[in-house]
């Protein structure tokens, strides 16, 4: 089980950039460590070119996306109109109490309360529409407007649905076919390219960083053009109905940007500090919980549980900061939000008194400005979220990108005859341990390559080692690049055995002696 | 599981809590009050055509906002503290609890999986106390707010609410569940898929020479293909969520429209109420979301409190004993009486009825094949496991009733996988003895036959050595740990096939140097290699946990059948 296994991998992942964030995490991309790519502008052009094979559907979404946002916008403003039907039936209604006659029309009304010493009453009325002395609310026209804004709903959720499915396809199938092509990639790598780094290295790219995009590519397709139209889809609408208090509501905008951006840096500040300790309580625990025999045989427990408390405590430091920091943003955001909700609540019933704007335009601006702020902040925290998914998507590319070893002959060599193969090998290839007691040999009939790869392997006496073969035999590769690749997974002293196939893979490690090199 | 593990480490942050609760509260009503003033704005301003109540409600309205995020960034301050106090208790927790564990528990967990529980699981506990400090108060506040703020604006359309808020919990509530086991299939395919390739890549050299690229590319297919299925079923769940969600809301909102201008029109609202109706419930309906959603961080948070709570709650199986019987000082002798250990639950004890005795100034071997038993032989010396029966002694004296300390001080142990830690040389080798001079350094260097690869390194005695000793190879990595062991001048040696990693020449030149240093110790050596042992004065030979030949080299040739065979297949191997 993978689980906890502080593998190598997650040593190399750990050591280059700290673990990364949690689910749910406050601020959600900005707990992503800042992990730069060395050219953003190309990788993250390569990653896109991934998606090329799914592109109709990528242009589906991308319109998909546009149709819906464009609809969630227009409903406010229809339902506007509701507001209004049903403001100006109210007025008819109290007009026709108070006893002004039926029918009369709307200019008579407002002169009438102006010579009554209600000017702001008066402009309001003038220009109200649907408003008919002595009718009600018209529910007939209400039920029309509620209806049709039902309508633009629903199709907009649809729409909607489907985009989102159709994401998840498309990016599931993109990655699916990154990391097969990685997998196969792994097969045509010389054997020096793993030996040139620390195992965990290749580890990590190949499954922690795939992981990485395949979570920013996801959230990000999904979110930022979701947001990045929501903002434009609502500013141009604010500016539809009323440009003084859309100018008045965009003064939000520096004032938000600059408030993420400068909580955002410190937060990350504080993150790099969480990490760098986190690092430290992880290695100090490692340590300890492996080596814990030896700490306790040799006493030094006391020494190991003040280094601990040192880091843990150097960490509460750290995490209550960070946890701090980026916690706050959201509320800040929600402050300007609720301060905007004052000034509109404020300038926009000025204006409904003044008659400049109806009651219903009002509170559907203050609807957009509402929905205004959200988006932004989403857009602000994906900034890193790309980064680091573009930065790891980088580290795949150089493994797709690595030079391949040469290829082997893919025709089989067929021996018509029982022929004896020989080959020559190094000195460092010691002679196989014949396990006690039980009896071992090579398998007599060797026919396909990985017979005789147990056949050649066993029979050595020296540099030189011979093994017959039977007449038929098809031997997939010539065999003195085999006997190599065969003499290198002996030399190799900590060869691993894959867990599902422990004794047939295992079997390398028979031929190999107990003895090691001389080397010394 | 996760409420009494936080039960427990947030009982002395109660006060901050309490503190907390209020302060979430206050928030959560300053930010249910703002709607209500703005249907009053419309109610007694503009409806009335008055500027004077718009803008003497604005400025209360600027007020009440100044007073909720004042409230809420001291409430973030103190969940912040609160929560990161408890993910350093409990981390501590863990680790003097496991500092305590015997190797039996250690071995049951394994050091990676306590690691992870110490690390992982509980940076997971804490950003869900951190959650909850903030969320889990606040929303039940804002829905049974919000509740009690839209009657108040109108009685007569808590009908929609009681049919609205049910509705969107059920449609979010039914997919949810269905999301959360696939949540946990997803991390288990994801798992199998890494592991295969881990598997692909650390045996890369085997793959190769075997010719079994085909065979692991059609594994590494199925795993990926499983994966992206698992992947794709969630996807499309939570593609489900948002659209019903906003249909919910945008409904609801018509709704009240629709059914608040029949109450509008007879007289029995204003339009005011009618706005600030629609924004509470809208509220109201939001925080089911997010309660929702919070529900689905707890199991995971849950699966890690278990986790911990499994360490917390076990028992180290080695106690100190009530009062210490000293062991006597000097030279002692190590017996072994008809001791049996046999692991918890296993059928076939590990050792059974082993009976020698180790003398000072003499050298004990003990040999045998694979898995006989005798590293868990060595291990019951220091205590790092208890026996299940029979009885260790040291000087005489039980090992159980001798304090553990005690014990330690008198015993070195070089095992077998020497682990080294992270720092200098020197470090290293001051594990033996803190107050080691170099002069002490380099004496134990030289006879552990590792004087000169020491000093070829670049800084020599504080050269760094990497974490678990990976910048050394495994035969210097002995040589240090038997240096260190002789730093502490112990009286009991225990060599664990400590000298398996050195070629013949090495070993011979190392024993012999050893030889004066150990005359007056116990020591005892597991080996493999009959050449390493042939000198010793007692030889103890180990057969599926039963010693069956005790004697010297000669002797045992003669009467232990075992014992000539050891002897002769490592004969043939020599003179190849």
């Amino acid at each position: 089980m993978s689980e906890g296994v502080k593998s190598e991998e997650e040593k190399a992942a750990a050591s280059r950039r700290g673990p990364r964030a949690h689910h749910g995490s406050p601020g959600g991309g900005l707990g992503v460590p800042a992990d730069k790519a060395a050219n953003f502008g190309q990788s993250a052009m390569r990653l896109l070119g991934l998606l090329r094979p799914h592109r109709a559907a990528v242009i589906l979404v991308v319109v998909a996306t546009a149709v819906a946002v464009v609809l969630n916008a227009v409903g406010p403003y229809i339902l506007a109109r509701a507001t209004d039907i049903i403001f100006a039936g109210f007025f008819g209604r109290i007009l026709a109490e108070q006893g002004v006659p039926p029918g009369t029309p709307q200019e008579q009304v407002a002169d009438g309360l102006r010579a009554a010493g209600e000017d702001t009453l008066a402009d309001m009325i003038a220009v109200m529409d649907h408003l008919e002395v002595g009718r009600g609310v018209d529910f007939g026209a209400l039920a029309q407007v509620l209806l049709f804004v039902m309508g633009i709903y629903l199709v907009a959720s649809l729409i909607s649905w489907v985009q989102a499915r159709l994401l998840v396809i498309v990016v599931n199938k993109t990655i699916y076919d990154l990391r097969r092509d990685v997998e196969d990639k792994l097969n045509r790598l010389p054997l020096p390219y793993f030996d040139r780094q620390p195992r965990g290295e290749v580890l990590s790219r190949v499954t922690n960083d795939i992981d990485n995009v395949a979570q920013s590519l996801q959230q990000t397709l999904s979110q930022l053009l979701n947001s990045l139209l929501t903002v434009v889809a609502m500013v141009v609408m604010m500016f539809v109905l009323s440009p003084t208090l859309a100018l008045v509501a965009l003064i939000t905008i520096p004032v938000s940007v600059v408030i993420t951006g400068v909580i955002g840096s410190r937060a990350q500040k504080q993150f790099k500090r969480q990490w760098k300790h986190t690092g430290e309580v992880n290695a100090i625990v490692e340590e300890t919980f492996t080596g814990h025999e030896l700490i306790k045989v040799f006493g030094r427990q006391a020494e190991s549980r003040r280094s601990f408390d040192k880091a843990n405590n150097d960490l509460y430091e750290a995490g209550f900061g960070a946890q701090f920091v980026s916690g706050i943003i959201m509320p800040t955001m929600m402050f300007v939000g609720n301060l905007n909700y004052v000034v509109i609540a404020v300038l926009g019933g000025l204006r409904v008194a003044s008659g400049t704007m109806s009651l219903g335009e009002v509170q559907a601006f203050i609807q957009y400005s509402r929905q205004f702020t959200q988006p932004l902040t989403q857009v602000a925290s994906m900034a890193n979220l790309m980064q680091s998914g573009v930065a790891s998507a980088e580290r795949v590319f150089e493994v797709l990108d690595a030079p391949e070893q040469e290829p082997e002959s893919a025709s089989p060599v067929t021996l018509t005859n029982a022929a004896k193969i020989s080959a020559r090998l190094g000195r460092n290839f010691s002679r196989p341990l014949r396990p006690t007691g039980r009896p071992h040999g090579p398998p007599p009939d060797p026919r396909t390559t990985a017979e005789v790869a147990e056949a050649v392997l066993f029979r050595l006496d020296g540099s030189t080692f011979t093994a017959p073969v039977s007449a038929g035999a098809e031997v997939a590769n010539p065999v003195a690049s085999f006997a190599a690749r065969a003499r290198s997974a002996c030399s190799s002293r900590k060869t691993s055995i894959s867990i599902a196939k422990r004794r047939s893979l295992a079997s390398s490690r028979k031929y190999c002696s107990q003895r090691t090199s001389s080397r010394r | 599981m996760l409420i009494r593990l936080l039960r427990e480490h947030l009982r002395p942050y109660r006060g901050l809590v309490a503190v907390l609760l209020v302060l979430q509260l206050a928030s959560t009503i300053a930010s249910l009050y703002l709607p209500t003033l703005n249907g009053r704005i419309i109610d007694e301003g503009v409806a009335l055509g008055q500027t004077g109540p718009i803008l003497r409600l604005g400025a209360i309205m600027l007020g009440v906002s100044l007073l909720q995020i004042t409230v809420t960034i001291v409430a973030t301050y103190l969940a912040s503290r609160t929560s990161a106090s408890v993910g350093r208790d409990v981390r501590g927790s863990v680790f003097d609890r496991v500092a305590v564990f015997s190797a039996q528990e250690v071995g049951r967990f394994g050091a990676p999986t306590l690691i992870s529980r110490s690390t992982n699981d509980v940076t997971q506990v804490q950003t869900v106390t951190f959650m909850g400090l903030t969320l889990m108060v606040g929303v039940p506040i804002m829905m049974v707010g919000g509740v009690i703020m839209a009657l108040r604006e109108d009685v007569g359309l808590s009908w929609l609410m009681a049919v609205a808020v049910p509705l969107l919990a059920l449609v979010v509530g039914l997919i949810i569940r269905r999301m959360v086991p696939q949540f946990s299939l997803m991390q288990k395919s994801v798992d199998w898929v890494n592991r295969v390739l881990r598997e692909q890549i650390t045996g890369i050299r085997v793959v190769r020479a075997f010719v079994r690229e085909e065979h692991e590319r059609a594994r590494f297919a199925e795993a990926n293909t499983q994966y992206t299925g698992t992947a794709v079923a969630v996807g499309k769940l939570m593609a489900l969520v948002f659209p019903m969600v906003m249909l919910i809301f945008n409904a609801s909102t018509i709704a009240v429209l629709w059914f608040g201008a029949y109450r509008i029109e007879a007289g029995q609202m204003q339009i005011g109420s009618l706005t600030a109706f629609m924004a509470y419930l809208i509220f109201v309906l939001m925080s089911v979301m997010m309660a929702t959603f919070m529900a689905t961080m707890i199991p995971r948070a849950e699966v890690s409190a278990g986790r911990i709570m499994e360490v917390l709650d076990t028992e180290s199986t080695v106690v100190e004993p009530a009062a210490p019987v000293e062991i006597p000082e000097g030279p002692v002798a190590v017996e072994f009486r008809d001791v049996t250990f046999s692991y918890p639950g296993a059928e076939v004890p590990v050792l059974q009825d082993v009976s020698f005795t180790a003398r000072p100034g003499e050298t004990t071997a003990i040999i045998g094949s694979t898995g006989s038993g005798k590293t868990t032989l060595v291990n019951l010396i220091p205590r790092l496991y208890d026996v299940t029966g029979g009885a260790v002694l040291m000087g005489g004296v039980d090992l159980r009733e001798a304090g553990l300390s005690a014990v330690w001080r008198r015993v070195g142990l070089i095992p077998q996988k020497p682990y080294l830690f992270t720092g200098s040389v020197a470090d290293n080798l001051r594990y033996g003895d803190p107050e080691a001079s170099e002069e002490d350094l380099w004496q134990a260097l030289r006879i552990a036959q590792g004087a000169d690869f020491v000093r070829d390194m670049p800084e020599g005695l504080d050269s760094a050595v990497a974490q678990g000793g990976g910048n050394v190879s495994g035969g210097q990595r002995q040589r240090l740990a038997i240096a260190r062991a002789l730093v502490r001048r112990p009286d009991v040696y225990l060599f664990d096939d400590s000298f398996s990693a050195l070629d013949l020449m090495t070993d011979r030149r190392l024993r012999a140097a050893l030889e004066p240093v150990t005359d007056q110790a116990t020591v005892i050596v597991v080996a493999q290699r009959v050449s390493t042992i042939i000198s010793a004065d007692q030889i103890v030979v180990l057969e599926d946990g039963r010693v069956v030949g005790v004697g010297a080299h000669e002797e045992l040739l003669g009467d232990c059948t075992t014992y000539q065979e050891i002897v002769q297949s490592q004969a043939v191997a020599e003179v190849a």
